[in-house]
């Protein structure tokens, strides 16, 4: 019997729009910086800035391929822009629809909440997982060409943690709509994780006595390990994988016990 | 089946400390067009959400075809059709492929229905939901829940945004859906809208039912205002001891008047005198429910 999951589908084409605008965004972004690697790569950036800075930023090794995809692509600007579509994305599905009303159409229809929910995971996943396939592609070329030395089973790590770092966000945002049912509370919440997070990533491990707070950071599980460097670390994607199956769990809780109202 | 197709009893409601619902016994027959009326903020759409578990009880007991929403809502709503009363549709499909959607999460359910029911609503299939007017919307509501022959229709001020030949249309299928067996509870803040499809009325105010009765006896209990012209002035006299009447003004050639029921009396002691107009506005449905309100004070 195949599996019938219609709200994947519809989920996917009601923010075609929206993912064709941030898959373009992305691709251009990584375009333009990746593509300024031949200008860095002979000169010193990083010199004119106390270490502390280009460390936290990444900036200590932009001569290599890896360093510079690391400082510009993967440790900063992907994942900052990941982060505000997966807030943006995450939640418009549950907190923006009940505040809409287009949450009532599903619901009065013999659809349990469980799955709705459960198909707009999958949708969440389908997305992140099509733009990180796109960054993989697109890196893997620019690695290529500009001679970045970079393998593409490594880039391929950093993109699947990228994939699941907006999966994680995603579904974190739908979680606080699941829970408080507006969106303006998830946007709020989520920035503030996410901002924490990333701080705990880049200036926590600056800090004597403060280095295990980047354990804490989805950021740091997804590229702060630097997969580009060190490989695919199983470890970091299963806890990331772990984390959202955790925040599905949670989400499926409180979506259940709502009040679904507009 | 079970006798009654939608069973509450002593429902409440309440969001914090604010009721919405107030022990609320709702017994719509199977198989009858059930009128759910009353102002706006009284607790239809609590009542309604309540019945299609979009939300939860504060207390009291709820049946929709002899089941429990809460453990059995998937099975309720696949034989229910719903028609909410702030229809919200965002999409970038268009109307069809959104309508076929919908069937899909019937499992199918209803598709090959959808064309003969638009044809018959006007409604065009090919247009995009975004920018659709609030009647094309509604038409579109009215279809996903009449489209796969439901045994409960569940319409939440239906008529709403529909022009007057499109009420007729809903209306004949209301009949239908009656004809076939159907149990349809509809809501709504106008009398007029229920009062020619429903057998039975229910009149709900401020999370309490008010009254239940068969339209006709609420109709005869309804208030309208009268005003009639006439072409010489009419002594006073000739109206004021009139079964019905209240409220009785007569300036000149002018009368103005309240009719308690039905107006015969008033008509037949116009008619002795040249009348060029009159003018009978409809039942003011807040009127009755301030009559029926009162009565139900005034029992206590």
């Amino acid at each position: 019997m195949p599996i019938e999951a219609p709200i994947v589908g519809k989920t996917l084409r009601d923010l075609s729009r929206n993912i064709f605008a941030w898959g373009l965004g992305l691709a251009m972004v990584v375009a333009i910086y990746g593509g300024s690697y031949p200008q860095f790569k002979d000169s010193n950036a990083a010199e004119s800035m106390p270490s502390g800075v280009a460390s936290a930023l990444s900036f200590d090794d932009l001569s290599s391929g890896a360093g510079f995809l690391h400082a510009t692509v993967f440790g900063l600007l992907v994942p900052i822009l990941l982060l505000v579509f997966a807030i943006l994305v995450g939640g418009r599905l549950l907190a923006g629809d009940e505040e809409a009303g287009t949450l009532d159409l599903y619901l009065a229809h013999p659809v349990s909440r469980r799955r709705l929910l459960l198909e707009r995971c999958g949708a969440i996943a389908v997305i992140m997982f099509g733009l990180a396939l796109l960054l993989w592609v697109e890196v893997s070329l620019l690695s290529a060409t500009l001679d970045m030395g970079v393998s593409v089973l490594d880039v391929g790590a950093a993109c699947l943690g990228i994939a699941l770092l907006g999966t994680v966000f995603a579904i974190l945002a739908m979680t606080v709509g699941a829970v408080s049912g507006r969106r303006a509370t998830v946007v709020a919440w989520c920035a503030v994780i996410g901002v924490l997070t990333y701080v705990f990533n880049t200036v926590g491990p600056q800090i004597d006595g403060l280095h295990f707070v980047k354990e804490l950071s989805p950021f740091y599980h997804a590229t702060g390990y630097e997969p580009l460097r060190n490989g695919l670390g199983l470890g970091h994607i299963l806890l990331m994988a772990g984390s959202a199956a955790v925040l599905v769990a949670i989400a499926q809780h409180a979506f259940n016990r709502r009040d679904i109202d507009t | 089946m079970s006798e009654h197709a939608i069973q509450t009893e002593q429902l409440s409601k309440a969001y914090g400390s604010h009721p919405a619902l107030t022990g609320l016994d709702l017994e719509v027959r199977t198989g009858e067009v059930y009128g759910f009326l009353g102002p706006n903020g009284a607790g239809k759409s609590t009542t309604i959400r309540l019945l299609l578990d979009l939300l939860r009880p504060t207390s009291g007991r709820v049946r929709v075809l002899g089941m429990d929403p809460l453990t059995k809502g998937i099975e309720i709503r696949s034989r229910t059709g719903y028609l909410a009363g702030e229809l919200a549709l965002e999409s970038r499909q268009n109307v069809d492929e959104l309508l076929r959607f919908l069937a899909r999460l019937r499992g199918g359910a209803g598709r090959d229905r959808i064309p003969a029911l638009a044809d018959r609503l006007d409604l065009d299939l090919s247009r995009q939901i975004k920018g659709l007017s609030k009647g094309n919307k509604q038409k579109v509501g009215i279809v996903q829940a009449f489209m796969h022959d439901p045994e409960l229709l569940i319409l939440d001020e239906p008529t709403s945004g529909l022009d007057p030949l499109m009420r007729q249309v809903f209306l004949e299928l209301v009949s239908e859906a009656r004809l076939r067996g159907a149990t349809v509870f509809m809501s709504s803040h106008v009398l007029s809208e229920v009062q020619t499809a429903a057998d039975r009325v229910g009149i709900i105010r401020g999370g309490r039912l008010v009254t239940v009765d068969d339209v006709e006896a609420i109709r005869r209990r309804a208030v309208r205002r009268v005003e009639i012209q006439f072409a010489t002035e009419v002594p006073e006299s000739e109206f004021s001891r009139l079964p019905n009447v209240s409220d009785l003004e007569v300036r000149g050639s002018e009368l103005h008047c309240q009719v308690n029921g039905v107006p015969d009396a008033l008509v037949k002691a116009a008619a002795r005198f040249e009348v060029l107009d009159i003018v009978s506005e409809e039942p003011d449905l807040e009127e009755i429910f301030i009559g029926e309100y009162e009565e139900a004070q005034h029992a206590h």
